[in-house]
C-alpha cells in the first residue's frame, strides 16, 4: 500500500468512522452527491425524485438522458432545484469542520459529555427524545457507550424535575422561576405565573440556525442555454457561439462541440444556482477545463467518438498505412528526381516547405488545405471530423511510418496526415452524439461497431 | 493535471477503500488514476473457487464515472490468479456484464460497487464452463473490452 496514491487530504463520509461520532457517516454520506461523491453544489431534483449536483445531473442528462440512480428517462428541462437539500449542505459544511475536529478529538467509546460541549450535549439529547427517525440514526452510537444515555441537558423544555438545584436560590411557587429568598415575597406579590425569561441563552446548535438566511425567493430566473443539434449546426456558427461566450474556438471540431457542450452544463448549473456565480468564474472554469482537455487531447481525444479505439483501428490497417505511406513516398521521391532534374537543391527547400505547412496546419486545426499530399482524398478529412488524429501512432504501432510531431522537421513525409489516408475513409457526418444501437450478437464480439459500422476499429 | 471530476471522484472512492473495504477484497495496488488492481475472493464455500484468489484490474478513462471503467480478471503466475471458470467470463479474463457496458452503467455505480456484482456473479454460479466460442474469441479478439459489444441474454447473473 505504500506505492498507492495518498489519500489522507481527501475528505470522505468515512472519516467519521474513526471518531467518536461514527453514525455521522450517514448524515455526510446523505448529503453528498452519488456521481461526484462531494458535498451537493446546487442540488437538483429529477423527475424521480433523485437528488444530484446540477452540474453531475445535467452531465448525465447530456450523455445518456436517463437517472444514473433508477434508470429512469429524464430531461434537463424537468430538473427542479432541492432548496431543502442546498440549505442543509450548507448548514452541514459550515458546521463540519468544528464537529469534525471535535468528534476526532475525542477517542472512539468516551463520553461525549466529559468534553463539556454544551452542544454535542443537546445534540444527544435531542437525538433520545425526538422520533424514531432520528433513534434509528443515533442508535448505533448509542448502544455501544453507554455513558452516553446519561447525559442530561439542564436547559432543555422538558428538563423540569422536582429536585432542587443547589443554587443556594429557591424557586417561586407559581411560576417556578429560581430567586433568593429576600426576593420571593416581593415577587409573590407582582407573578403573573409566566415563567420568567431564561437567563441562559439557548444553545444556537438546536435553533434554527439558518433560519435568518433561509432561503426565500425562487432560484434566479436566469435563461438557461439548450444544446443544439451539432449535426445541423456547421464549423462557423458554433465558433461564433464560442467566440460570444468569450471562450476559445480552436481545435477539432470534436473539441469545439466539447468545450460548447461543457460550457452550456456550466452555464446552465450556474443558472440553477441560488447565488449565480459572475460570467468570469465560469470563465476560470472552462479554463480549468481547457487545460484538462491537453493532456486529454494528447492521448487522442481528438477523436470525436468516444468508443473509437485507436490501437485497433491502427492494428487493422497496419498494412494499408504502410502501403499508403509507400506509395507517398514513391511519389514524393519521383517528384524529387524531378525537381532535382529542373534545378539546383530541392530537397533542402521541399523540406522547409513541407515543414511549414506541417505546422500551419496543426495549428489551424485543419488538417489538409494546406498540403500539397499524393492522395486525393485528402480533402475528405474535413467532412469527416471522427478520423482518429494522432491515435495510430500514439501506442507505437507505426513506429516507422508515423513519428511524433515533433520530429516532423527530420521527416520528409508529411506523416501527421496519414489519418486522411486511411484506406476505408467515408464521408460520415458526425454523428458520435446518437448513442450506440444494442448489440445484437449473442455472447460474441460483433466484428462491426453500431454507428459506424464502415469504420469500425476491430477485426 | 487539472483536477477532473474523475480524479476527484476516484480519489474520493479511494479514500473510502482504503479506509473500510467489504470482506472479500483487498486493494492490491492504485498507484494512479488510470489503474487499480483488487484481490478478490468468493465469500460463500463455493465449490468452484473454493481457496482461490481472482485478481481484478480497472482501466480508468478521464471520462469515469461517466464512462464505465474497463474491468477485466487478470492471470498471474505468482501469487496464482487464475481466471474464474465462468459462463460469462472468457479465459482471456474478459467479462460480460451489462454493468460494465455503455448501457448498463450509471455513473453512481462505483469500484466497490463492480466487486461486489463480480463477487455475486461468482457466488450465483454452479456450471464450471466458459462462454459459447471461448476460443474462438480470444484467438481472435483484438479489442478492448469496452468496444466489445456483447448481447446480454442472461439476466439470471
Amino acid at each position: 500500500m505504500d506505492a498507492n496514491l495518498n489519500t489522507e487530504n481527501v475528505m470522505d463520509s468515512t472519516d467519521w468512522n474513526d471518531t467518536a461520532l461514527p453514525a455521522f457517516e450517514q448524515v455526510d454520506a446523505a448529503l453528498r452527491c452519488r456521481v461526484c461523491k462531494d458535498f451537493y453544489e446546487t442540488p437538483m431534483i429529477t423527475s424521480c425524485a433523485h437528488t444530484f449536483c446540477s452540474r453531475c445531473i445535467r452531465r448525465c442528462l447530456t450523455d445518456k438522458g436517463i437517472c444514473p440512480v433508477c434508470n429512469t428517462k429524464d430531461q434537463e428541462m424537468k430538473l427542479r432545484p432541492n432548496l431543502a437539500i442546498g440549505e442543509l449542505v450548507d448548514a452541514f459544511a459550515k458546521a463540519w469542520r468544528s464537529a469534525f475536529d471535535l468528534a476526532k478529538s475525542a477517542t472512539k467509546g468516551c463520553s461525549v459529555a466529559s468534553l463539556g460541549s454544551g452542544k454535542r450535549k443537546r445534540v444527544v439529547e435531542a437525538q433520545t427524545d425526538e422520533g424514531p427517525f432520528k433513534k434509528t440514526r443515533a442508535s448505533g452510537r448509542r448502544t455501544r457507550s453507554s455513558t452516553q444515555q446519561s447525559v442530561t441537558i439542564p436547559d432543555s423544555d422538558d428538563d423540569y424535575t422536582d429536585e432542587e438545584p443547589e443554587d443556594g436560590l429557591v424557586s417561586c411557587p407559581i411560576c417556578q422561576g429560581r430567586m433568593s429568598v429576600q426576593d420571593v415575597q416581593k415577587h409573590i406579590d407582582k407573578c403573573d405565573g409566566l415563567p420568567p425569561p431564561r437567563k441562559k441563552t439557548p444553545i444556537p446548535a438546536i435553533q434554527h440556525p439558518v433560519f435568518p438566511t433561509r432561503i426565500t425567493k425562487p432560484p434566479s430566473k436566469l435563461t438557461t442555454l439548450a444544446h443544439p443539434h451539432y449535426g445541423l449546426l456547421k464549423d462557423g456558427p458554433l465558433r461564433k457561439k464560442l467566440t460570444d461566450q468569450g471562450l476559445r474556438a480552436d481545435g477539432s471540431r470534436a473539441l469545439l462541440e466539447k468545450r460548447w457542450t461543457e460550457f452550456v452544463i456550466a452555464y446552465n448549473a450556474n443558472c440553477d444556482s441560488i447565488i449565480p456565480k459572475s460570467k468570469l468564474e465560469l470563465k476560470k472554469h472552462m479554463e480549468k477545463w481547457e487545460r484538462a482537455q491537453t493532456v486529454h487531447d494528447r492521448e487522442g481525444a481528438m477523436i470525436a467518438d468516444k468508443e473509437f479505439d485507436g490501437r485497433a483501428w491502427a492494428m487493422k490497417h497496419d498494412n494499408g498505412f504502410k502501403k499508403l505511406i509507400e506509395d507517398a513516398k514513391r511519389k514524393l521521391t519521383a517528384k524529387d528526381t524531378q525537381q532535382q532534374a529542373e534545378m539546383g537543391s530541392p530537397e533542402q527547400r521541399n523540406r522547409d516547405t513541407m515543414f511549414n505547412s506541417t505546422i500551419k496546419t496543426t495549428v489551424a486545426g485543419s488538417h489538409s488545405q494546406h498540403l500539397q499530399h499524393p492522395q486525393s482524398n485528402m480533402t475528405q478529412t474535413q467532412t469527416t471530423p471522427r478520423a482518429p488524429i494522432l491515435k495510430p501512432y500514439e501506442n507505437g504501432t507505426l513506429p516507422a511510418a508515423a513519428p511524433p510531431p515533433n520530429q516532423y522537421s527530420d521527416n520528409l513525409f508529411p506523416s501527421t496526415h496519414t489519418h486522411s489516408l486511411k484506406p476505408s475513409d467515408t464521408s460520415q457526418p458526425p454523428d458520435e452524439y446518437d448513442p450506440p444501437l444494442p448489440s445484437q450478437l449473442q455472447h460474441t464480439p460483433t466484428p462491426t461497431r453500431p454507428g459506424s459500422s464502415q469504420q469500425g476499429p476491430c477485426r | 493535471m487539472a483536477t477532473t471530476l474523475a480524479t476527484k471522484r476516484l480519489s474520493k472512492e479511494l479514500a473510502k477503500i482504503t479506509d473500510i473495504m467489504p470482506d472479500g477484497l483487498t486493494l492490491v495496488s492504485a498507484t494512479d488514476f488510470t489503474s487499480w488492481t483488487i484481490d478478490l475472493t468468493v465469500l460463500d464455500a463455493n465449490p468452484l473457487y473454493l481457496n482461490q484468489t481472482f485478481r481484478l484490474k480497472f482501466l480508468f478513462s478521464d471520462k469515469y464515472p461517466m464512462e464505465p471503467p474497463e474491468v477485466v480478471f487478470v492471470s498471474l503466475h505468482e501469487p496464482p490468479r487464475p481466471i474464474p471458470m465462468h459462463p460469462h467470463i472468457y479465459s482471456n479474463g474478459i467479462i460480460c456484464l451489462d454493468l460494465l457496458g455503455q448501457n448498463g452503467w450509471s455513473p453512481v455505480q462505483n469500484v466497490q460497487s463492480i466487486c461486489v456484482s463480480l463477487q455475486s456473479m461468482l457466488t450465483g454460479n454452479s456450471k464450471n464452463e466458459r462462454p459459447e466460442g471461448d476460443t474462438a474469441f480470444v484467438a481472435t479478439n483484438r479489442q478492448r473490452p469496452r468496444d466489445i459489444n456483447f448481447y446480454y441474454h442472461d439476466d439470471k447473473v
